[in-house]
């Protein structure tokens, strides 16, 4: 039986903006007074609740990612909306794909927001890692030739600060810190998940495989989707000696599904040619400015799109992106038939943006993708009781205070405090004057 | 080292080695040496400015690391690191004292350099020099900006002929060279665009200085020559009519003939 995990994405675009062609760039350049913060709150509550909605009609996890300055994702701070659908929601995941660590002076503070959200949600939380796009480094003014050693720096020192005890000391190329001593620490063990999401570069892939990490791949053609997944299965297999489990391995695939194949069509078309004409119009010198990449790097590149004979996102038609497989349209037969190919063919076992918003869908759109992928498509791909995956799971913190007294016990310490007196008074009883001379603290005690 | 602008054949590179450090450089003329630290833009060009000053002296024109070698060097991290990497150029090279020639980019290593190192410097010229702090005319940002858009602020829109500079990926190799050089100019000046500390440090070049900077430039305001020339103690500067940034292209002539009647002043 072929299983997948299913994972609302959202960019929570604003696309009442000028088409493709009219725009330097969607990234940087694009003129903020396009934005109307009133238009923009409506967006944000109905992106919002599509998030929340996500939950009742069984989801497996919600995914808010990082950028800036840009109408193609309006969510420069994940972690704040992490915190408000942590809030707002009981038990499905919530994956934050991802903090862009090297934009970080600090990523401990990724460390701690991470942390902070984790316990707060029930240890619910999924850690996504990203360089960040070229782009965030030119809106950043932050050194693009020094991002992957601090990529790489950033991570290990956050999964220590998660899992060592502190306080210790890193002393890094790229960060010194005498005192790594983070509270709160997560409630997931030994850390919350780690993905890594990218596009087909193969430095990625390889370091995703041999961490074990899982990998997310973005959205490209099923050709290049297949070498990108094969990639992984290989370098685990040869080089490191195992084999993935499928859910290690996700695709970020909009899918859009309808009652019937012309309708979903019908639907859908106009919302992903905004996506991919207007929404991913970004100049090479935005996406890869330079020192982002090597000159080595840049020509594998570039010699591999040439290779490939692949298309620029915007200049690819509707139907070449149906048929490339960079999106997924249709009816709900038609949906489980391309996701059985898709597990079959690649080997995946999550798989994202399955159901949801694109471009400039409608609220009321988007409710429905949902509604039918959840009722016609996920049930096909789950056991027999449809559960979402945190469903079969137990809570990692109790719910209630009877479960947490019943399960947890009284904390290591109880909180006390010493009186001029000299005397300690233990401070949850100690305004009970009984209770005090009948339990008197010793002076010494400490 | 392939990009060529000049009529005439350039020197073939000769590769050294500074220390641990490979150096591809050209080197041609004879007499007094003058050293030639070239900018951002255009660096591998050999240019009628090249051959002209190569006519008059011993002309030594290294490539930057990293320039060559397709992305920076893990080693350089500042501006500090060319400073001590020109002073063991010049030791390996025997070469007590030069005659110092940058241009944009290169100005500012060159200011550095003659800072640390002024007795190794027996003349500075600066011609359209970046580096200053002047906020309120900013220097043209070029690394994450569209080419054409590059271009025509570096030749005040007179881009014909200079087109090849500015590769696109239709042509990879010559495009990816270019990406690589930015790529360099990036750890050097990406988080910052300037150096707030080198004014103050220009009076420390107490050599006899020349700043040729172009009337009209768009890429450094001619603000920033005037400053120039405000804070080298012995300085004068000499303007240039209707050329834009690249007027090492497209005046090759009028900047030489400057350096040269400049040097003529100065005792070898």
């Amino acid at each position: 039986m072929s299983r997948l995990e299913f994972y609302l994405f959202h960019l929570m675009p604003y696309p009442f903006i000028p088409p493709g062609e009219e725009m330097e760039s969607i990234w940087i350049t694009l003129p903020n007074s396009n934005y109307d913060p009133k238009v923009g709150h409506r967006l944000y509550r109905e992106y919002l609740e599509q998030m929340i909605a996500a939950e009742r009609f069984g989801f497996d996890g919600i995914l808010v990612n990082e950028h800036h300055q840009t109408a193609y994702a309006v969510q420069p701070a994940p972690n704040l909306w992490a915190a408000y659908l942590a809030a707002r929601t009981q038990r499905i995941r919530i994956g934050v794909i991802g903090n862009a660590l090297p934009m970080h002076r600090n990523p401990l503070r990724v460390a701690e927001e991470i942390a902070m959200l984790d316990v707060m949600s029930g240890g619910r939380i999924i850690s996504g890692h990203v360089r960040a796009m070229g782009a965030e480094y030119v809106s950043a003014g932050s050194d693009p030739t020094l991002s992957k050693g601090r990529f790489w720096e950033a991570n290990d020192l956050i999964v220590k600060a998660w899992t060592e005890p502190g306080p210790f000391a890193w002393h890094g190329e790229h960060y010194d810190v005498e005192y790594v001593n983070t509270w709160p620490r997560p409630l997931q063990q030994p850390h919350p998940p780690i993905w890594l999401p990218g596009s087909t570069s193969v430095e990625t892939i390889d370091n995703a495989a041999q961490r074990r990490y899982p990998f997310m791949l973005t959205p490209t053609s099923n050709w290049l989707s297949k070498s990108a997944f094969d990639r992984y299965y290989q370098v685990a297999e040869e080089q490191f000696g195992y084999t993935p489990d499928p859910r290690q391995l996700g695709r970020l695939v909009h899918t859009h599904v309808a009652e019937t194949d012309e309708q979903a069509h019908r639907e859908a078309m106009p919302h992903i040619m905004w996506f991919f004409r207007n929404g991913l119009k970004i100049p090479g010198f935005h996406m890869l400015p330079a020192g982002y990449n090597t000159a080595a790097s840049m020509k594998r590149t570039l010699e591999g799109k040439r290779k490939a004979g692949a298309k620029g996102f915007t200049e690819l038609s509707y139907d070449e992106l149906v048929e490339g497989g960079y999106v997924i349209v249709g009816s709900p037969q038609t949906v489980i038939e391309k996701y059985e190919k898709m597990i079959a063919d690649f080997g995946i076992g999550m798989v994202m943006s399955a159901g949801g918003h694109i471009g400039s869908m409608p609220n009321w759109m988007v409710l429905k993708n949902m509604q039918l992928m959840a009722e016609e498509v996920i049930p096909h791909f789950r056991a027999p009781d449809g559960k979402p995956c945190w469903a079969r799971e137990e809570p990692l913190a109790p719910f209630t205070n009877t479960e947490h007294a019943a399960t947890v016990g009284p904390p290591a310490h109880r909180p006390k405090v010493r009186m001029e007196s000299g005397d300690y008074i233990d401070t949850f009883t100690g305004y009970i004057q009984e209770v005090r001379d009948r339990f008197p603290s010793r002076r010494d005690e400490s | 080292m392939t990009t060529t602008i000049a009529d005439t054949a350039p020197p073939e590179p000769i590769d050294i080695a500074v220390a641990d450090v490979p150096v591809a450089l050209r080197r041609a003329g004879s007499g007094r040496t003058v050293l030639y630290l070239h900018g951002a833009f255009f660096p591998t060009a050999w240019t009628p400015l090249h051959d002209t000053l190569a006519a008059k002296v011993d002309l030594v024109a290294p490539l930057h690391p990293g320039y060559a070698e397709g992305g920076p060097p893990d080693w350089l991290r500042g501006f500090d690191d060319l400073v001590l990497h020109y002073r063991s150029l010049l030791d390996t090279l025997d070469l007590t004292q030069v005659d110092l020639v940058g241009y944009d980019l290169g100005g500012w290593i060159g200011a550095q350099f003659a800072a640390f190192y002024p007795e190794r410097v027996r003349s500075f010229t600066a011609i359209a020099p970046s580096g200053l702090w002047v906020p309120e005319a900013p220097m043209f940002e070029f690394l994450a900006a569209s080419p054409h858009k590059v271009a025509a602020a570096i030749f005040n829109d007179e881009v014909e002929g200079y087109e090849d500079l500015f590769p696109t990926e239709v042509d990879i190799d010559a495009f990816v060279q270019a990406y690589g050089e930015n790529g360099v100019t990036a750890r050097l000046i990406w988080e910052c665009r300037y150096d707030i500390r080198l004014e103050r440090r220009l009076a420390r070049l107490t050599m006899p200085s020349l700043v040729i900077a172009p009337r009209e430039d768009r890429i450094v305001p001619p603000v920033h020559a005037q400053r120039w020339v405000e804070h080298l103690p012995d300085s004068r500067l000499v303007s240039i009519d209707d050329v834009g940034h690249g007027l090492v292209l497209q005046a090759p002539g009028l900047v030489a003939e400057a350096v040269i009647t400049f040097l003529s002043e100065v005792p070898a």
